[in-house]
């Protein structure tokens, strides 16, 4: 999408904070790896254990978004992905989702937020998948005994990267030591992290515009 | 594959401030002396929010033009449009809700992906929301 | 490789992965299965059953055509709903869906409030409350009164369970042939009871121990840059620390994220409207007072949206001597300034759908 005025900053629009959730929801944000790892490398990580793995990790730390990135590459490996994100108290897995997901042609069922799921419904879903040759790929908190994939960690470097994608398009008066402290403060939760950075532009750009209102108004 | 040439989206008031009620009116049309084939282009007048939530959108003036074989459409003229605009939601910087208006051109060409342009407006004078209440 | 077919792909709505085309094809393939089962089982049902020579059946049994009409009439809705899904684009559904919400059914007129000011939300609500001092009631903000139902409907449902299972288990008892295991099994129910008695019995004393809240207000809508006379009325055998009404504005923005539902606050105006400090409130008496509530100008109206909206409330916070920290909020609306005379005048009629080039 192009603006083809440039009124940023004067009126608003999606484009006055980078950090709003249409720039960093899954899918919106590419995952950042970290050098020598790629999309391409996990998928074929990912086939050498019979398509089962997990991606661990805590609160906010890119589970998601690596599963999007990781989509197009894993159906371009010839797979059928059937996808479902739990939320909160979701102790079961929709009706016919997994008999569905199996009838397709060399499936991988990902499902986001599996320690969501009872320990039978998950005995059940990785029996069934066995039993219909299906790959398997989910994301946790914490490991639960699948074939570790990635673990998704946002050190410093990493939170770098992501402030310098986010404003590379859409500036942003955040410094370099306000990313620093948000890391200090959130840690590895990038969605804190991120929502903390929303808050600091914010916070700088109405000081900016109440500086320069009083600036105007400021006899001569 | 013909590439998309750059897109014209233009309102025709400078300041891009609006009131309620107030006509809003510009055009749009492709650059360039090289005619380029679309199949439509759809021109819709709406407001979207931004911020923290999920975006909320809904349109207010939407106009579809269609090449035809009696009528061909060709970018390279100005096209122009028209609405008056209503008198809410109006625009709005807040702090975690902002409520934006644009202008926005989907072009559907006959060879390659669509393009989608936007100028955004202001309607009305509602002030920024402050830093911290 | 080309991606496979895909019978069920879907996530979160609207999302998909994959091939949209292939999986477009599927659902249109099943769409045609259903419309097919249906008229085949729409036919037998007339040429063998209904319609049948030497049958005769009364005129309920025509209403089995039901049956398979139902797979007809979704099929071929879902058929067209996906045509026009994967043909339009998402501003021309939304346009044709904003076309359909403005047509008037006949004996219904039309929502002033919400078809002349979109996304803000109707007033219904407060206008319908008549008060007594003044033109309006503010309907205060359910939230201690939906506790207290709660409660109540739990507590009545799950005591009234436990107490026919004790009634059994008594009457067992006495006859000599009581069941231990399930006597045990009913124990933790009849301590969860017992539980939601104390959760009521604290939650009607508190809500009543702080006595009863009234606000009204002279004028409904609220427009910015105006002033408004509002009047208090606070019951209770009350010693009060302090008491304020303050008028504020709060932006909610809701976002699922993950596994989670995420819903942010903030507040964007707080203002003080009345405050008073170390009174008492007589038994079977009340504090009354008439205050002014400015609306400032340049702010924004009420919004409402899926995922965000903008609130505008009156809170009215104190502390009372023995009781802690109450707070009740009040909805208030905002709406925006008419449209001046001058940007009247320049109007055009809006929207028109499918035109040419100007």
């Amino acid at each position: 999408m192009t603006q083809s005025n440039d009124m940023n900053g004067r009126f608003p629009s999606r484009h006055a904070n980078p950090f709003a959730t249409c720039w960093t929801r899954p899918g919106a944000l590419p995952f950042q790896f970290p050098t020598g790892v790629s999309a391409e490398q996990l998928v074929v990580q990912l086939a050498a254990t019979n398509w089962r793995g997990e991606i661990v990790g805590p609160h906010g730390s890119g589970k998601s978004t690596l599963v999007e990135t990781l989509k197009p590459h894993l159906a371009a490996a010839g797979r059928s992905l059937a996808c479902i994100t739990l939320r909160e108290g979701q102790r079961r897995l929709p009706t016919d989702f997994v008999r569905k997901s199996l009838a397709s042609a060399r499936p991988l069922l990902i499902v986001d937020g599996y320690e969501q799921l009872s320990w039978l419904s998950r005995i059940l879903l990785t029996w069934r998948c066995r039993r219909g040759a299906a790959g398997l790929l989910v994301t946790s908190h914490t490991p639960i005994g699948h074939p570790l994939l990635y673990r998704t960690r946002a050190n410093l470097q990493l939170v770098e990267q992501l402030v310098s994608t986010l404003t590379a398009s859409n500036s942003s008066p955040v410094s370099a030591a306000d990313v620093v402290a948000s890391h200090a403060c959130h840690g590895s939760n990038l969605r804190e992290l991120l929502f903390a950075l929303y808050d600091r532009h914010e916070a700088l750009t109405a000081a900016e515009g109440a500086t320069a209102r009083t600036a105007a108004a400021a006899p001569a | 594959m013909i590439e998309a040439p750059p897109i014209t989206l233009k309102l025709d008031s400078a300041a891009g401030e609006y009131q309620p009620g107030q006509r809003l009116s510009g055009h749009f049309m492709a650059e360039g002396a090289v005619p380029w084939m679309v199949r439509s282009a759809e021109l819709s007048i709406l407001w979207y929010t931004a911020g923290k939530g999920d975006e909320d959108f809904a349109v207010h003036h939407f106009e579809r033009f269609v090449d035809e074989p009696g009528r061909p459409l060709d970018l390279r003229l100005p096209h122009r449009f028209a609405t008056a605009l209503p008198a809410s939601p109006l625009s709005y910087d807040g702090r975690i809700v902002k409520v934006c208006w644009c202008a926005r051109l989907r072009i559907y060409p006959q060879q390659g992906p669509e393009t989608l342009t936007e100028a955004v407006f202001r309607l009305g004078d509602v002030s920024a929301a402050p830093a911290e209440a | 490789m080309a991606p496979r077919l895909r019978l069920f792909v879907k996530k979160r709505g609207q999302r998909r992965t994959g091939s949209r085309w292939y999986g477009t094809l599927a659902v249109a393939a099943l769409d045609l299965a259903l419309v097919a089962i249906g008229a085949a089982g729409l036919y037998w049902l007339l040429a063998h059953v209904l319609l049948a020579e030497k049958e005769t059946y009364g005129w309920f049994a025509w209403a089995a055509i039901v049956i398979p009409i139902a797979p007809i009439g979704y099929g071929v809705t879902d058929l067209i709903v996906l045509v026009w899904r994967n043909l339009a684009s998402t501003e021309r559904r939304a346009a044709a869906v904003q076309m359909a919400t403005d047509w008037e059914l006949p004996g219904m007129g039309p929502h002033a409030a919400r078809t002349s000011l979109p996304a803000v939300p109707p007033i219904d609500e407060v206008v319908d409350s008549a008060g007594v001092r003044l033109a309006y009631r503010l309907p205060s903000d359910a939230a201690s009164g939906q506790m207290s139902f709660a409660l109540t409907f739990v507590s009545v449902i799950w005591n009234t369970l436990v107490a026919g299972f004790v009634v059994s288990l008594v009457r067992d008892y006495y006859q000599g042939e009581l069941n231990w295991r399930l006597a045990w099994l009913v124990v933790p129910f009849a301590l969860a009871g017992a539980w939601s008695v104390f959760a009521l019995v604290r939650q009607i004393l508190l809500t009543a121990g702080t006595g009863t809240t009234l606000l009204e207000i002279a004028e409904h809508p609220l427009y910015p840059g105006q002033k408004y006379e509002a009047f208090l009325s606070q019951t209770g055998r009350l010693q009060v620390r302090w008491f304020q009404v303050q008028l504020v504005c709060e932006e909610r923005a809701t976002y699922p994220q993950g596994t989670d539902t995420r819903t942010d606050t903030a507040i964007v105006h707080r203002e003080t409207v009345f405050s008073e400090r170390k009174f008492e409130i007589p038994p079977g008496g009340a504090f009354e007072t008439h205050f002014t509530v400015a609306v400032p100008t340049g702010v924004m109206h009420s919004f409402s949206a899926a995922h965000n909206a903008v609130s505008w409330m009156l809170v009215v916070r104190g502390r009372m001597a023995r009781w802690p920290e109450f707070e009740r909020h009040f909805p208030l609306y905002v709406f925006p300034l008419p449209a001046t005379p001058v940007a009247a005048a320049t109007a055009i009629s809006p929207r028109r759908i499918e035109q040419g080039s100007v």
